[in-house]
């Protein structure tokens, strides 16, 4: 497993160009539901995130028992009934910055861009497109994005006793400050 | 006889509510309460997982380890402790009433938490320092 994920993270994008890799280890992804009843919300702090810069390609991943609840029964939901954490243990996308090329990132300065890929939850993976920042800082790299999932698209079913609890579309925030892998 | 029965019910009620509303907005048992399942030291944790990931995952999965190592790195949500590995250590996700600025690269600590998982490093999430 160990060599998959890092062959995954790594050798997958040395398929696709040989330029620069930013990295980081503790990118924050996080998510909101919003209901009549209650608001749920709940974030990893240690996300990773490869972003090969001679293409614009890019890679999250997260750890679904990293999502942190401040209410301990619904983060055993989350996990046991809702996202079947056990045998989905990851969400992973895989992505490409458009217009990656016009950004020079040698070069202090903000950037409005979409980025377009495959989200895989709960096993099941579906096409997204959103729209983000890239911030060029001091030689680092920050990213952010927001975008809403459709619970139901991943297969994720919710119970009728907690379904007005839980919304039917989640607000996704996803960021991190990714900095140039020395190799 | 009915009225005694229809307050009992209704206590019953009382008392059920009570309880279903009290564990749904139940926080999470701080770990520095609960012993931990297995004390091993980072190091021992990476090799157990680059020897055999699947079977270190049957063992830790859903456990509270107690790790004890030599900090790596200090990074936005906790620390990594230096598995004897050049990619992989062991990430300790901090309780937010965890105090990271005493903690310096290089200083050996011990840390409570339960596994979470691995990506690069291997995760434990919700993790109180033990020692020092």
């Amino acid at each position: 497993m160990t060599r998959i994920l890092i062959a995954t993270l790594f050798l997958s994008l040395q398929f696709y160009g040989y330029g620069q890799k930013y990295f980081t280890k503790s990118g924050t992804i996080s998510f909101f539901s919003k209901t009549d009843l209650e608001n749920i919300d709940a974030a990893s702090k240690s996300a990773v995130c490869v972003l090969d810069a001679a293409t614009g390609k890019m890679e999250w991943s997260v750890l679904i028992k990293g999502f942190q609840f401040e209410k301990a029964l619904m983060q055993e939901h989350f996990n046991e009934n809702y996202m079947e954490s056990d045998k989905f243990p990851k969400a992973i996308f895989k992505g490409t910055i458009q217009n990656f090329n016009k950004i020079n990132i040698n070069t202090n300065g903000k950037h409005k861009v979409m980025v377009d890929g495959d989200l895989t939850i709960h096993g099941v993976t579906k096409k997204i497109s959103s729209a983000g920042t890239l911030e060029i800082k001091d030689g680092k790299i920050l990213t952010a994005s927001d975008f809403d999932i459709t619970i139901s698209d991943y297969g994720i079913s919710i119970p009728n006793l907690v379904k007005d609890n839980i919304a039917k579309v989640l607000k996704i925030k996803v960021s991190g400050t990714l900095e140039s892998l020395k190799s | 006889m009915q009225r005694k029965i229809i307050i009992s019910l209704f206590v019953a009620g009382v008392l059920i509510s009570g309880i279903a509303f009290w564990q749904y907005n139940k926080t999470h048992e701080d770990i520095q309460n609960i012993d931990a399942d297995l004390v091993t030291t980072a190091v021992d944790l990476v090799s157990a997982f680059s020897a055999n990931e699947i079977e270190a995952e049957a063992t830790y999965n859903g456990k509270i380890i107690e790790v004890t190592g030599k900090i790596k790195e200090v990074t936005d949500s906790g620390i990594i402790l230096d598995g004897n590995d050049a990619m992989t250590g062991v990430l300790a996700v901090l309780e937010i009433n965890q105090d990271l600025t005493k903690l310096e690269v290089g200083q050996t600590v011990t840390v409570r938490g339960i596994y979470t998982g691995k990506l690069i490093d291997i995760e434990l999430g919700r993790c109180q320092i033990i020692n020092p």
